[in-house]
């Protein structure tokens, strides 16, 4: 069925919208939310919650695509889950993206007592991903969007995983320098 | 409180679904859209030949005989579209995110245009805008603009369906292109489909294809607009009403 069939019946509340979503994104949703979360329980639950959410929020909102719409949920609320899973539960890969994560973060001593606007920021991430070449920009997005681990990357890229990790620092570090130059502490 | 990994982590939400949909593209998708993308530079240069070939001649005896591409940036942002446009040299210029029909911007892409004669020889360059726009459903519209080129004067043919908007006049063309390959011979077939009003052949594709395109052309503020849909695939009240609404806007 076509996004455009979809969400028509979301916003004609026919709960087949959440069948077709599943039916059309579920693996999709599954793979995100499993690569963030540990266990496949809290990854089927986080899917349920991502089908109730579009369901509230589509109408008023009508998503430009439906599956990054989707996926941006799934993200969300596989982080939100994370949080409240305590330590020994976590598992490491959400952890180590989150540490990798802290690796382009300009000193905060420049500016400590300003917040950060995540959608300013989120500006930025784009005009660092309009530098790079298609295939760094989806070594990256893999990794910091779908948060896929190094032995998928490896895979997927046709590189070593010690390739990936080289070249994942390359890119942190390009993106620490971006976000310096534009002051995207402030 | 400073920037902190989460935030950054929160940021990557709003990465742009053009990036996304990138990743989703398979090389075998690329490679199709190349020669999309090569077949749509032929048709968006046979259509500005077809709008332009016949006061050239007449206004400024240019004999323009082939445009093509010289130099280009592309951008895929929409944050920064502004940029192209400073870079593009042209002033007031409006480039919507969206147009009506579910159509979301996907690149703009700033593109130096070199026209030459029948021999060859350089008569005439200008730097053109050309963004890309796509449906959820893979619908791709293009619009070109570029200086409505004064000296060219007003384009002679004759249009479809003409439509008027303040002092606007939007004109619909649908034509029919044949694309051969640079070294092709035209058969008597060929030569008489060409002579038919509305079919173009233009030469430079891989291999002998065929394309109805339609295009809708207005003048605002000095600038000539071009959208343009490959495949005639909207019934041209669509292509007005797009261009309606970016002129109301």
């Amino acid at each position: 069925m076509e996004d455009t069939q979809i969400i028509a019946l979301y916003e004609s509340r026919s709960e087949e919208a959440v069948s077709q979503t599943a039916a059309k994104y579920g693996n999709y949703l599954r793979r995100i939310a499993g690569n963030i979360l540990p266990g496949r329980e809290d990854t089927e639950e986080i899917l349920n919650d991502v089908y109730l959410a579009a369901w509230n929020t589509i109408p008023p909102k009508r998503p430009g695509v439906l599956k990054y719409y989707l996926s941006r949920i799934a993200r969300n609320l596989s982080f939100k889950r994370l949080e409240y899973l305590g330590a020994e539960k976590r598992g490491g890969n959400a952890d180590l993206l989150l540490s990798e994560l802290e690796e382009c973060i300009p000193d905060p001593r420049r500016n400590p007592e300003e917040a950060v606007q995540a959608k300013q920021l989120g500006e930025s991430v784009n005009r660092f991903l309009a530098t790079l070449s298609a295939e760094d920009r989806g070594l990256f997005l893999c990794r910091y969007y779908y948060a896929m681990p190094a032995p998928q990357l490896a895979e997927r890229f046709g590189i070593s995983p010690r390739q990936v990790k080289y070249r994942l620092e390359k890119l942190r570090k390009a993106l620490k320098k971006q976000l310096e130059k534009e002051g995207a502490w402030v | 409180m400073g920037m902190k990994a989460t935030d950054l982590n929160q940021a990557m939400n709003y990465v742009e679904d053009g990036y996304l949909l990138e990743l989703d593209t398979t090389k075998k998708e690329i490679l199709t859209m190349k020669n999309r993308k090569k077949t749509l530079r032929i048709l968006m240069a046979a259509a500005l030949i077809a709008l332009m070939a016949v006061t050239a001649v007449a206004a400024e005896g240019l004999n323009l005989f082939s445009l093509e591409s010289g130099r280009s940036k592309t951008y895929r942002s929409y944050a920064e579209v502004a940029k192209a446009i400073t870079e593009s040299g042209m002033e007031d210029l409006h480039i919507p995110q969206t147009l009506d029909g579910g159509f979301r911007f996907q690149s703009v892409q700033v593109q130096d245009i070199n026209g030459r004669d029948e021999q060859g020889s350089h008569v005439l360059t200008y730097r053109q805008l050309e963004a890309e726009y796509r449906s959820d459903a893979g619908q791709q519209l293009y619009l070109s603009i570029h200086p409505a080129l004064e000296s060219l004067g007003e384009h002679e043919g004759d249009p479809t369906a003409v439509r008027s908007l303040g002092d606007v006049t939007m004109r619909y063309y649908l034509d029919h292109y044949r694309l051969v390959p640079g070294d092709y011979t035209l058969t008597e077939a060929d030569k008489q489909w060409q002579s038919q009003p509305g079919n173009f052949i233009s030469y430079g594709s891989d291999k002998v294809e065929q394309q109805d395109v339609a295009f809708l052309c207005w003048n605002q503020g000095g600038v000539q607009y071009i959208l343009m849909d490959m495949g005639a695939a909207f019934r041209q009240d669509t292509l007005f009403a797009i261009a309606q609404e970016m002129l109301a806007g």
